[in-house]
């Protein structure tokens, strides 16, 4: 993945105002010297700036992981299908233009107001699509730990949420997605140019992590599963790493929260079910449909880095 | 993820270990406004 054409004429650039800095130094009138230079100078020195951040942008882009594929062959009973279609409304968001099943990929660029970055697809889940010839550990991996078959990091996938699926849930989740209709074929390959490179060095989208052993999920009906599937579903994204919320302040990174430690507790069983059927909070009023999927915002505003993930727990 | 995400991707049972979770959750003070 490389922008050559950018960086040609970012090249050219370079070459152009350190010509002029040159043409600026040869002149007698002291004023039109030094402004000449300082000017032509300082273009000179960020058009180079601009391209070893591009040039270390794209080696991210192009960085290969070696994360051990598991040799697990899915067995695609009707429960895990089931399973996974229920899992799988977590993806569509991403995965499907009109943010439903099945998860026939979606230019990003398209659905979602992108800065110009280049060509960003969520690919194409259905086996017409893009992931028709990997393996289910290859695909296990993929949702798990962010990284592609060809071994590069998959850009704004939010492995670091996914990585707490349990080795069921994931591989009901790939049953399913084995099972969609086959709809529409693969969308193109992701190409970052110039500005995405750029873009890419100033945050840090690689989701590429090494876990240690496999996932169990706690058991079902108690409130350690409760934690389990506020993990699964990114709840801290938006409503913080301890669910304290957090306050729209300007910043990069997801849609704010409100304090779930202050607010659930107050709330009865009924309250929070007829919250998640309606929408409707207890004291009157909804919360809004939002659309913005994990990770969009630190897309478009790119100063959000990515803290490396702690080692996975079993 | 938006909530409407949330339902669909969960049973009610699941939702309620979910709420069973955050109810019992200690208070963490938020960021002031």
């Amino acid at each position: 993945m490389f922008d050559i054409v950018g960086v040609f004429i970012i090249i050219v650039l370079i070459t152009l105002f350190g010509y002029l800095t040159t043409r600026a130094w040869k002149l007698k009138n002291a004023m039109l010297k030094w402004g000449g230079v300082i000017i032509a100078g300082l273009l000179t020195l960020i058009s180079t700036a601009l391209l070893v951040l591009a040039l270390v942008g794209f080696y991210k882009l192009n960085e290969r992981f070696d994360n051990p594929i598991a040799n697990v062959q899915v067995t695609g009973t009707a429960a895990q299908i089931a399973r996974g279609e229920q899992l799988a409304h977590m993806c569509v968001n991403c995965h499907a233009t009109d943010s439903q099943l099945p998860l026939s990929g979606t230019d990003m660029a398209a659905k979602f107001p992108f800065p110009p970055l280049g060509t960003l697809y969520a690919p194409n889940l259905t086996p017409s699509g893009n992931i028709t010839d990997w393996t289910d550990g290859e695909v296990i991996r993929a949702i798990r730990e962010g990284v592609h078959k060809n071994g590069r990091s998959l850009l704004v996938m939010p492995a670091e949420t996914f990585r707490n699926l349990s080795d069921d849930d994931v591989q009901a989740l790939v049953a399913y997605l084995r099972s969609q209709p086959a709809t529409g074929g693969p969308t193109p390959n992701n190409k970052f140019n110039l500005l995405g490179a750029l873009f890419l060095n100033l945050s840090d989208f690689r989701t590429a992590q090494q876990p240690e052993g496999s996932v169990t999920a706690p058991q079902p009906g108690t409130a350690e599963y409760g934690k389990y599937m506020v993990d699964i579903l990114g709840c801290r994204f938006c409503h913080g790493d301890q669910l304290q919320g957090k306050l729209d302040n300007g910043q990069p990174g997801p849609p704010p929260g409100p304090n779930l430690t202050l607010i659930v507790p107050k709330w009865t069983e009924d309250q929070f079910m007829t919250f998640f059927n309606t929408g409707k909070l207890p004291g009157g009023g909804t919360v809004p449909m939002l659309t913005l999927p994990a990770g969009f915002r630190s897309l478009a505003c790119p100063g959000r880095r990515y803290a490396p993930l702690p080692p996975m727990k079993n | 993820m938006p909530w409407p995400t949330v339902r669909a991707a969960t049973t009610d049972e699941e939702l309620m270990a979910m709420y069973a979770y955050l109810h019992n959750l200690p208070l963490v003070e938020g960021p002031a406004k």
